[in-house]
């Protein structure tokens, strides 16, 4: 079983660091990857489409977006946390996620009637998105949309939303590893 | 209130697509008699961007969908603008261009593009979305030909409404959404100029980079 979270929330000891940890002492059988995207300042992408002409697979930006683009597609559930920011994800998330175009094929499909990229592995993770709201339920039912959304583009198998308040200790590493666990649960990917 | 300034933000980290419908719309605006200026909203110096919003009484970010919302680096900087910019008295438009040709793909990065534009105290006009923005090949609009007639008529139409102060006319919004080509035909089209682009690189568009670590 493994995880990979990326993890777009300001660094701080109390929230964001532990949370890796914790996660990793509660579900023993799982592998647990922890990226806090603040502290890695990933460049943006630069929209060149390397990653889908020159080095299919892999951007052509040598930093450790490739590492979150590999576990992002190495893992059994992806889980993106972020601050509903206007709506959708604070940057440090969203430079994180441009960066994941590589693991799909430049390809179209049609699915359901839209077009999609076709995908490029056998298959993908599951989807948690977990929005840290900042009290508007408008802004956070367009994340929940962003990331059904996402789940789709990305091939997700499985997808879910999970809006948490921003009250002191709503996101601590204790409640998210409630709510991670909970939802792994309910996906019958650990009893 | 009409304005009389505009400030046009090309939001991509490209000067392409999204800057060629940025221009388009400053010459309509400029034609009417606006001070239009056009701006990166990439590596450009925050000031440099924050005395331009000051100047302007009607924002336009025009910008590429990049996996169903707004790019990361257009995102920090618009987070940078939240923190340090009072929109109070001036209005706020947005066009968002996207690569499938369903111009409705780009429905939640509008409602993002909207709270940007209500939290920092613009008043919101309204956003377009324009399918099959490739399509452009980051020309300008004028050289694209026929097949962006309806973008063309309904940029006018929004520039029109800008221009008089008022809301995007639900008109333009559908002209800019309308289908180029047929959406198969579009599909097969951008799959094979990627195909071909590879090929030239000599790179195997199908291979599987990380697959070895899979469990
Ligand atoms: C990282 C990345 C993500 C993208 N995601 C989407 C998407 O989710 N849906 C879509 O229709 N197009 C998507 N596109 C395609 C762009 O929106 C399209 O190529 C656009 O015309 C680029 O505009 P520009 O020339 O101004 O950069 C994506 C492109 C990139 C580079």
């Amino acid at each position: 079983m493994r995880i990979a979270i990326l993890d777009g929330r300001v660094k701080d000891e109390a929230n964001t660091v532990k949370l890796g940890d914790l996660l990793s002492e509660t579900l023993r059988s799982a592998v647990v990857r922890h990226f806090i995207l603040a502290e890695m300042e990933l460049a943006p992408c630069l929209g060149c489409f390397d990653c889908w002409v020159k080095t299919p697979g892999q951007c052509i930006i040598p930093d450790k977006g490739r590492a979150i683009a590999e576990a992002a597609i190495n893992c059994d559930v992806l889980v993106f946390i972020s601050p509903v920011t206007f709506g959708g994800y604070a940057s440090a998330l969203k430079t994180a996620v441009d960066r994941l175009i590589p693991n799909i094929l430049p390809l179209f499909v049609s699915i359901k009637g839209e077009s999609r990229h076709a995908a490029r592995y056998l298959d993908y993770p599951r989807l948690l998105g977990i929005g840290i709201s900042k009290g508007n339920a408008k802004d956070d039912e367009l994340f929940a949309r962003l990331i059904e959304r996402n789940s789709l583009n990305f091939h997700s198998r499985q997808h879910s939303t999970h809006i948490l308040p921003a009250s002191p200790g709503g996101d601590s590493p204790e409640e998210l590893t409630k709510v991670i666990r909970q939802q792994m649960t309910t996906w019958g990917v650990i009893s | 209130m009409k304005p009389r300034t505009a400030l046009l933000l090309n939001g991509s980290p490209r000067r392409e697509n999204s800057l060629a419908l940025a221009s388009y719309l400053s010459e309509l605006l400029a034609e009417k008699g606006l001070e239009c200026e056009t701006m990166q909203a990439y590596r450009t110096p925050l000031n440099d961007l924050l005395s331009a919003l000051e100047k302007a009484e009607v924002v336009v970010l025009s910008f590429p969908l990049y996996v169903d919302s707004l790019p990361g680096g257009l995102t920090q900087v618009l987070e940078e603008i939240a923190r340090q910019f009072d929109g109070q008295g001036r209005s706020f438009a947005a066009v968002v261009n996207c690569g499938f040709p369903e111009s409705g793909q780009a429905a939640v990065s509008l409602g993002i593009a909207e709270s940007f534009a209500r939290t920092v105290g613009f008043r919101w006009l309204g956003g377009l979305s324009m399918g099959a923005g490739p399509s452009m090949g980051g020309r300008p609009i004028s050289e694209c030909g026929g097949m962006l007639r309806n973008v063309i008529a309904g940029l006018k139409v929004a520039a029109d409404d800008i221009v008089q102060g008022d809301e995007i006319s639900d008109e333009a919004v559908r002209l800019v959404g309308m289908p180029l080509v047929p959406h198969l035909v579009y599909r097969l089209m951008a799959g094979q100029h990627f195909r071909t682009q590879a090929k030239k690189n000599g790179a195997k568009i199908y291979d599987r980079t990380y697959e070895w670590k899979r469990r």
